[in-house]
């Protein structure tokens, strides 16, 4: 890519923000004194209900917790639910978002959280949903196992801190 | 008789402990905040996340083929221990701006809340669950009213949280 390219991404990129925070709702939430903060509980109580079980799962894949109440059958049970959960958070994350998009696209922390943390922990999170009733049938649970848990819990501590640096970087 | 007694006032309690070093250093520091805000918000994930889905099991609205007990066995101690991190990370954020959170409306109603929620599983357990074997047969209203109470607490926890962050 030369310089020109990069240029107009760039200037696409800040045009959708722009077109995007003054779409009416996206107007109607930064104009109301109540909405921001309900949006935000949204966003919230989504990613409670995805990531909540993850963790669980995490945990018991590196061996914390009791061995015969670890969480497989119930996180295998809400599977759908689970991506039900990352629905609400992704809606109320895109409104959060929407509401000033144009300063959003040019942090670096709200970038590196949607560009690059989410997807990998996205990515092993499937692979651990989709392993974890083989690894869970194992009588001594594989070291790989304990590696994807490990990671898994890392990685949505690294998008929960990226989140939270979002309004302190500029 | 006019004896001077020691008045205990909550708000001058709060003022001092608003201005003692550690709640300055919290306050202040450029790293405290932000990491202590981390933890805070993934162990209410953790503990928000698990106890929505025991309550959505309560209410008879998910993961209907497991038994209950199997589903509070599996979810509970994770829901407490994501809840020891929630109060261990929002007592450090609390300490960091004692008198803002005194004075924020928002705040004092997510207080209410919480130990509304504490209630609320204490008479769970002491009142609703010594017959749980039975509930797969027939769900008591108790426990699916303990359920619904829970998954409203802790909807109202999350909002009055995001807005006593927001003023």
């Amino acid at each position: 890519m030369d310089g020109s390219s990069v240029n107009s991404g760039a200037n696409f990129a800040v045009g959708f923000g722009h077109w995007l925070q003054n779409q009416p709702f996206a107007l109607s939430i930064a104009g109301s004194d109540w909405a921001y903060p309900f949006v935000q509980a949204t966003h919230f109580t989504g990613l409670s209900l995805f990531v909540g079980t993850n963790i669980a799962v995490d945990l018991s894949l590196i061996g914390i917790g009791k061995k015969s109440a670890a969480p497989f059958q119930i996180s295998e049970m809400l599977l759908v639910w689970n991506w039900i959960g990352f629905a609400v958070a992704v809606t109320g994350g895109f409104l959060l978002f929407s509401v000033s998009a144009e300063t959003y696209l040019t942090n670096m922390a709200f970038l590196t959280k949607l560009g690059l943390l989410i997807p990998l922990a996205l990515v092993l999170h499937i692979v651990i949903q989709r392993k974890a009733p083989e690894w869970e049938t194992a009588p001594e649970t594989p070291s790989v196992a304990k590696i994807a848990g490990c990671a898994e819990l890392l990685l949505w501590l690294c998008v929960a801190t990226a989140a939270v640096l979002i309004p302190y970087v500029g | 008789m006019n004896i001077a007694r020691p008045m205990f006032h909550f708000l001058t309690f709060v003022q001092w402990l608003n201005d003692t070093p550690i709640s300055v250093y919290l306050r202040e520091g450029d790293w405290p905040f932000p990491i202590i805000e981390t933890i805070h918000i993934l162990g209410l994930g953790f503990s928000v996340g698990t106890v929505m889905w025991l309550d959505l099991r309560l209410l008879k609205l998910t993961m209907r083929e497991v038994p209950v007990s199997d589903v509070i066995e599996q979810l509970e101690p994770w829901a407490m221990g994501g809840f020891s991190v929630m109060l261990l990370s929002g007592s450090l954020l609390i300490l960091s701006e004692p008198l803002k959170c005194y004075n924020t409306i928002a705040f004092r109603i997510k207080v209410v809340l919480l130990i509304l929620a504490g209630l609320n599983v204490l008479y769970f357990h002491k009142k609703v669950m010594h017959n749980v074997d039975e509930w797969d047969q027939n769900m008591p209203w108790r426990a699916k009213m303990v359920g619904a109470l829970s998954l409203i607490l802790w909807l109202g926890v999350v909002i009055a949280g995001r807005w006593t962050a927001y003023f």
